[in-house]
């Protein structure tokens, strides 16, 4: 089933037999993926399927985890992610995680962090405007542009998220990971991280985990449908939540199981 | 009543009784050490050198002496306490080797501090050449607080949340940069606090000193870290066990424990402060 979804050029990062354990326990199950270049694709499935660890293996977030152990194949614009430095890969591929996680800094540090790790930059007033645009296009400019020496902790719940999609998108990665990123949110500040995924889009490759259906089916352009560790369907998100090809899916999709 | 609420009474009371009792012993020792010492307390007992034979002056030495070994101590310990912490929490592999490491460093806390005084002299002041000296002392009781700063700062360090390395991680950073950017100015409150503490059980420390940086009395004040100096607590002990006036000297011992309880107490409200003043802006 892959690879006949996607054509071979839009493909930005193909994922081929991943098997993925911790210790023991098998988590990920030879899975075979490709996510197209500038779309979402939504990873979805009942809690505990693996897809937090199917997204983390991306950045090789996994490798800070000595008890992971992970076989197969992962190319980023079919160069092999194990290649590639890990620094590099992970300024390549951002991550925004499940619960917003800025720094003890004020707004502006937050986001000029990963400019200053990687020296992207020529002098001071290159940083504000870097961050400057990061905080534009991450849309929450306009509610704390008069007070960026704000301490990043004191911002609501929904703002700090969308200060990590800013500090993510500041060092103008190529993908960007949502792992289940609303899940900690009330519904208004989902809705504008959604609406915030709709446009960023243009610019960049999107994975997003979630568990919520909804959203997979609102901003999603691919599904991946995820179980016991097993890829089960892949296909356009329209078509999966219309006419899904298998029972497993139809099942989860309609409430069944999960 | 019931019976459950009279257990419950009976249990409270005693726990209640046992605050109370530690309490009271702490009071009874501040009472017991105040009233005898601050009748010697004054300006001249503070600023000047003892004379006639130690049966008057002050004990400005001791202070002195005092304060320079506990500052040995630290610049020697905290340091290479922190590294040690951060090797052992950061970077170490939980194994065989990083296990012996933390037994030996526990056991090392549980030594007695006269062994340390005989391992400073074998090791510092004679072995390596210091002689009776601030540095001799300084080292030595520099390896008694170590296991007090290891494990004040595998604590810091601990408590700074994980979700913070991840995502320093996941931009790019390497460990190096995630543990100098994020993780120590996060722990930095948590260990200078601990370590403080330790400081304090330094200053008050005489057995790891006595064969390896005092004496009775001298002359001059210390001129380097090569000369040997008079402390406050080994200053005690020698008043009242090599004294020959007692009718004048038990006074100054009183005097010159009243100043030592002051000094390690005011070097613990100093990490009191430091804790508060952290806790303000915490995640």
């Amino acid at each position: 089933m892959v690879n006949k979804i996607i054509s071979k050029k839009e493909v930005k990062i193909s994922i081929r037999n991943l098997n993925i354990w911790y210790q023991d326990m098998q988590v990920i199950k030879n899975v075979n993926l490709d996510i197209e270049k500038n779309k979402v694709t939504a990873i979805i499935g009942p809690s505990g399927c693996g897809k937090s660890t199917l997204i983390k293996s991306i950045n090789r977030m996994l490798d800070i985890i000595p008890e992971a152990k992970v076989r197969g194949t992962i190319l980023l614009d079919s160069q092999n992610i194990y290649e590639i430095d890990e620094t590099l890969l992970r300024k390549r591929i951002g991550m925004v995680f499940q619960m917003p996680n800025p720094f003890p800094k004020s707004i502006f540090e937050n986001v000029a962090y990963g400019l200053k790790l990687h020296r992207v930059f020529k002098n001071r007033e290159e940083v504000y405007f870097k961050v400057e645009k990061a905080l534009k296009q991450a849309a929450l400019w306009d509610e704390i542009k008069d007070n960026l020496d704000k301490f990043a902790l004191d911002l609501s719940g929904g703002q700090q998220q969308r200060l990590c999609v800013a500090r993510c998108i500041a060092l103008e990665p190529e993908v960007i990971l949502f792992d289940e990123p609303c899940s900690a949110l009330d519904p208004i500040a989902t809705a504008k991280i959604e609406e915030l995924i709709e446009k960023l889009k243009q610019n960049y490759t999107i994975v997003i985990v979630t568990h919520n259906m909804q959203q997979a089916a609102r901003i999603s352009d691919y599904t991946a449908f995820l179980y016991l560790g097993e890829l089960v369907e892949f296909g356009p998100t329209q078509k999966m939540f219309t006419t899904p090809q298998n029972k497993m899916t139809e099942h989860y999709l309609t409430g069944k199981f999960g | 009543m019931s019976l459950r609420k009279t257990k419950e009474f009976v249990g409270f009371a005693i726990l209640r009784l046992a605050t109370f009792l530690i309490l009271f012993a702490l009071f009874i020792i501040l009472y017991f050490i105040g009233v005898r010492g601050i009748k010697v307390i004054n300006w001249q007992f503070l600023t000047q050198k003892p004379c006639e034979g130690m049966t008057s002056g002050g004990i400005l030495p001791a202070i002195l002496g005092t304060f320079y070994l506990t500052l040995c101590a630290i610049c020697f310990a905290l340091p290479l306490g922190v590294a040690a912490a951060i090797y052992l929490t950061e970077y170490a592999k939980e194994g065989r080797l990083v296990r012996i490491i933390r037994i030996g460093i526990n056991n090392l806390s549980g030594i007695p501090s006269i062994v340390f005084g005989l391992f400073g002299l074998a090791i510092f002041v004679k072995y390596f050449g210091f002689g009776v000296s601030i540095l001799s002392g300084g080292l030595t009781l520099g390896i008694l607080i170590l296991p007090i700063i290891i494990r004040a700062s595998e604590e810091a360090i601990l408590a700074v949340p994980e979700s913070f390395r991840e995502a320093s991680l996941a931009l790019g950073a390497t460990k190096w940069q995630t543990i100098y950017r994020i993780v120590l100015p996060n722990a930095i409150s948590g260990i200078l606090t601990g370590s403080i503490l330790g400081i304090g059980r330094a200053a008050g420390e005489t057995a790891p000193i006595l064969f390896t940086a005092v004496t009775f009395y001298s002359a001059r004040l210390p001129a380097s870290i090569f000369s040997e100096v008079q402390a406050l607590s080994y200053h005690i002990y020698a008043l009242m066990t090599e004294g020959i006036h007692p009718e004048t000297q038990i006074p100054i011992a009183y005097g010159t424990a009243l100043v030592l309880l002051f000094l390690v107490l005011g070097i613990d409200l100093v990490a009191i402060v430091i804790r508060k003043k952290a806790r303000k802006r915490k995640w």
